[in-house]
């Protein structure tokens, strides 16, 4: 039995160093998507974690790899590249293309470079974007709003916006392991609301509003002073969407909005908790056209 | 003529010798890849700290006993008790400052190579009355063929140290069960560890269930030995009883403050001390194996706490107080997170299994295996009663740091190291267990081979070679990333990152890109070396392993370039080098087994 064992490791240790892909291999595949990769393209890394490829992947191609990444729709990303390692200790190809696989479809050929295998899919989950809160942010309009209704407007930095609570501005953060281009947009604290007022928003099919606390914040919820964060878009002065952010709530939470947008409205977007100590929270508010 | 075949005893003190040799030169020679980790540059401060007061007390020995010069070279990192800080601090100066002939890191690290060699004959030593030699040379040599092991017996630390110290008392009681002096020297060696880590305070609790049993049963004969047991007994339980009510009646506050000299508290510590030797002394003339059972538990009782106060000066001036602040410590820890199947461990309570998991994904498959096999094994004789006081011994301390460590209550960080004080039991299950198996496949193969070649003994180094190899293979593969070592169970590295493992900690990876700074970086480059503290960098930089050119910063903001450590729990970190830099796109990287460890951006 032991002798057994000692067999089955020795064997597992010898294969290893065969499993795994040369610098060349991702030369090959860096080559390619050189070639045919378009802006708007990501590329998903299968295991999730085999992100040595962002050194290899040109800068049009958003890398996509983190815990959980597999699901991910990418309704941003018309076509998706998948670099798998199939070889690897317990990457799984069928599992993953068992969440992947849904509303994709290849186009081409799988290619193989030694142990990398590349494979192109028109994304039937992406969907076309008419409004985005990140790129539209420098047209808006940043206040903190007081329960009464005035506003303290919070001068455009050239970054983003200054508000006596902090910046709010298009930032990078994690939100339960995945990476997300989103506003930084925390609560100012007390009945106060920040507000980001967007105008002349054209029209969309669909609102989505996500958000979720940012790092380890979401962990927090076993102290009084933990209060729900709750966000609100409202279309020309009308509620349309709203999401609750309870203590002790992680990742990102989505929630979508009840009627179209009207060309032209004005969408706002809000953030208000109580208390406002860990309560740091990424924000991403899109409009979508009609899906493909 | 042949020379005369050495004794039996002569051939183990060799094996032994040769096992501690061995360990020594191997740790020594493959030193200098092993990065400093995080706690191991605070302990070199520390220690050089504690070498610059011994210097004192050989040029000014009166101002050196001044609490005022004991605080400025003991205060920093009090939080761990001198024995180990002091002889790196002592070996630093003998072999880096005054011979020169070590560069300063290793200079600092020989006590811990030392203290990691002495395991290997220990191991040795104990196993060999249950397993035979053979077993024991496997079960020795096992110990340094587990990669976090090896690494980590390089540092210095005090993780492979305590389980050292935790073996050496466990051997000493063992060994006090025979005629000799060793009840002294569990007593000394309890003290030892004592003062090296506080996983020690948990040994006495292993240790009395066997003194008293062993007690019970060797004064059943003896009426005066059994009331002179249950007298001594009934001193440490009084006594115990004593502090239980004073601490009632006082509250913790006025506890401690009122532990001083000439205090009722202090006064029954000597008073249980006197007591508890005097009857152990009459015990000892009376029926010497009903003191054999009993006295190494008083040598502990009186020679742990002396030992402790005395080789810690901290200690000397305040000696409650600042004990009361180590253990208070110790007993609120913080939790650090940890990444274990997919999930950050932030807060208790924590899984029950993880500890019992995460060494099934560390220790190499082909050495946990007959580690389990030993343990089942042994346990299986246990349980019908016919397994010796040795290997029960051997057996609940190859579980008993494990199961402290697996309280739920109890920070789980730090990978493997808090359980190290079980893995040399375990490691002599596995030899137990390669011995058996060679000797089962021996009588099998025995009919079929007939030459005198093929003896129990050449089965046991070919099976024992078969076994380990893969064990020798994943350590050269993965060292000196040890922190970052998974078995084959795990599926290696690759199988641990999918599986959801943490995939390093301690910040001593950065060694892998270095040499890329160094050969890269612009001069006066201002560098941000993520999780790295002043510290390590001044340990990288004296050692000469960084340039002293770089500005070092603290934050992706202020830096042009960052060598960002891979953990779960930081990925915010690395999205803030994403947003500082405008880019997700890293220029190197050290990535082990395809697992990125270590990301380098540039901005």
């Amino acid at each position: 039995m032991l002798a057994l064992v000692g067999v089955v490791c020795l064997v597992f240790q010898a294969r290893l160093p065969g499993q795994l892909p040369t610098d060349a291999e991702y030369a090959q595949v860096q080559q390619v998507l050189e070639a045919e990769a378009r802006p708007g393209d990501a590329l998903l890394l299968s295991p999730w974690w085999t992100e040595k490829a962002r050194l290899y992947a040109p800068d049009r191609v958003t890398v996509v790899g983190y815990q959980g990444s597999d699901a991910d729709p990418l309704e941003l990303n018309p076509r998706v590249w998948v670099l798998a390692q199939p070889e690897l200790p317990k990457a799984d190809l069928a599992e993953f293309q068992k969440v992947f696989g849904d509303r994709r479809t290849a186009i081409g050929a799988t290619r193989s470079f030694g142990h990398l295998q590349l494979s192109l899919y028109d994304n039937g989950r992406a969907r076309p974007l008419r409004f985005s809160s990140m790129q539209s942010l420098a047209s808006a309009r940043v206040a903190i709003e007081q329960p009464d209704g005035r506003r303290l407007d919070c001068p455009w930095t050239g970054h983003g916006f200054h508000c006596a609570h902090g910046e709010v501005a298009v930032e990078w953060h994690e939100v339960h392991f995945q990476p997300r281009r989103c506003l930084r947009f925390f609560p100012p604290g007390g009945a106060a609301k920040l507000v980001a007022e967007f105008g002349n928003v054209p029209s969309a099919e669909q609102l989505v509003l996500q958000a979720g606390f940012i790092w380890d914040r979401g962990f927090f919820k076993d102290e009084p002073r933990f209060t729900p964060t709750v966000l609100e878009v409202r279309v020309n002065q009308q509620p349309a969407a709203n999401l609750t952010l309870p203590p002790g709530l992680e990742g990102l939470q989505r929630t979508v909005g009840a009627a179209p947008v009207p060309e032209g409205a004005t969408v706002t977007l809000s953030v208000q908790a109580q208390s406002a100590e860990l309560r740091e929270t990424c924000v991403e508010l899109y409009g979508f056209g009609v899906d493909r | 003529m042949s020379p005369p075949r050495p004794t039996e005893q002569t051939l183990d003190r060799r094996l032994g010798w040769g096992l501690f040799a061995g360990g020594f030169f191997a740790l020594l020679f493959t030193e200098k890849a092993s990065g400093f980790v995080r706690d191991e540059s605070v302990y070199f401060s520390a220690a050089e700290s504690h070498a610059q007061w011994f210097k004192l007390l050989f040029t000014s020995p009166s101002q050196a006993f001044t609490d005022a010069a004991i605080v400025r070279a003991f205060d920093f990192n009090h939080e761990h008790p001198a024995l180990m800080k002091n002889l790196f601090g002592l070996s630093g100066l003998l072999f880096n400052e005054w011979l020169g002939v070590l560069r300063p890191a290793a200079a600092l690290r020989v006590p811990a190579f030392l203290m990691a060699a002495l395991v290997l004959p220990l191991i040795f030593s104990m196993s060999k009355p249950v397993f035979g030699r053979p077993a024991a040379l496997v079960a020795a040599v096992s110990f340094l063929l587990v990669p976090r092991q090896f690494f980590e017996a390089h540092l210095a630390c005090f993780d492979v140290p305590i389980a050292t110290m935790w073996l050496l008392t466990v051997y000493c009681f063992w060994r006090a069960q025979e005629p000799g002096r060793y009840w002294l020297y569990t007593g000394l060696a309890f003290g030892g560890a004592l003062a090296t880590k506080h996983n020690a305070y948990f040994i006495p609790i292993v240790l009395i269930p066997f003194s008293l049993w062993r007690g019970w049963q060797a004064s059943k004969t003896n009426p005066e030995a059994r009331a002179l047991f249950l007298h001594i007994n009934g001193v440490y339980v009084a006594g115990a009883a004593l502090y239980g009510v004073l601490f009632a009646a006082l509250g913790a506050q006025k506890f401690q403050a009122g532990f001083e000299l000439l205090s009722p508290h202090l006064v029954l510590f000597l008073g249980i001390s006197v007591a508890g030797s005097l009857l152990a002394r009459r015990l000892k003339a009376l029926h010497a194996e009903t003191f054999r059972a009993v006295g190494p538990l008083v040598a502990m009782a009186v020679l742990g706490p002396v030992i402790f106060y005395l080789h810690w000066p901290y200690l000397w001036h305040h000696p409650v107080e600042r004990t009361a602040w180590y253990l208070a410590f110790h007993a609120t820890h913080n939790h650090y997170t940890w990444y274990y199947l997919g999930e950050l461990l932030r807060a208790p309570p924590f899984p029950l299994s993880y500890v019992v998991v995460v060494t099934a994904l560390t220790v190499p498959t082909a050495i946990f295996a007959p580690m389990v096999f030993g343990f089942g094994q042994v346990l299986w004789k246990a349980a019908r009663l016919k397994a010796s006081l040795l290997e029960v011994l051997i057996l609940v301390n190859a579980v008993a740091a494990i199961a402290i460590i697996s309280h739920p209550d109890v920070p789980h960080f730090g990978g493997v190291k808090h359980w190290f004080p079980s893995m040399p039991f375990l490691a002599m299950l596995a030899g137990g267990s390669v011995a058996r198996g060679a000797g089962a496949l021996h009588a099998w193969l025995e009919p079929k081979f007939k030459s005198p070649a093929f003896t129990p003994n050449a089965v046991v180094v070919a099976l024992a070679a078969l076994v380990f190899a893969s064990a020798l293979i994943a350590s050269n593969r993965v060292y000196p990333w040890g922190t970052s070592a998974y078995s084959e169970l795990a599926g290696g590295l690759p199988g641990a990152a999918s599986l959801g493992m943490q995939r390093q900690f301690w910040a001593n990876n950065v060694t892998g890109v270095l040499p890329w700074i160094n050969a890269n970086a612009r001069p006066g480059e201002r560098v941000y070396l993520h999780e790295c503290h002043g510290g390590q960098i001044r340990d990288y930089q004296r050692n000469g392993m960084l340039r002293t050119d770089l500005a070092f910063v603290n934050d992706p903001f202020s830096a042009e370039l960052v060598a960002y450590q891979y953990h779960q729990e930081f990925r915010e970190q690395e999205f803030n080098v994403w947003q500082a830099f405008g880019t997700s796109k890293p220029v190197t990287g050290l990535y082990v087994d395809e697992t990125p460890q270590v990301v380098v951006y540039r901005r």
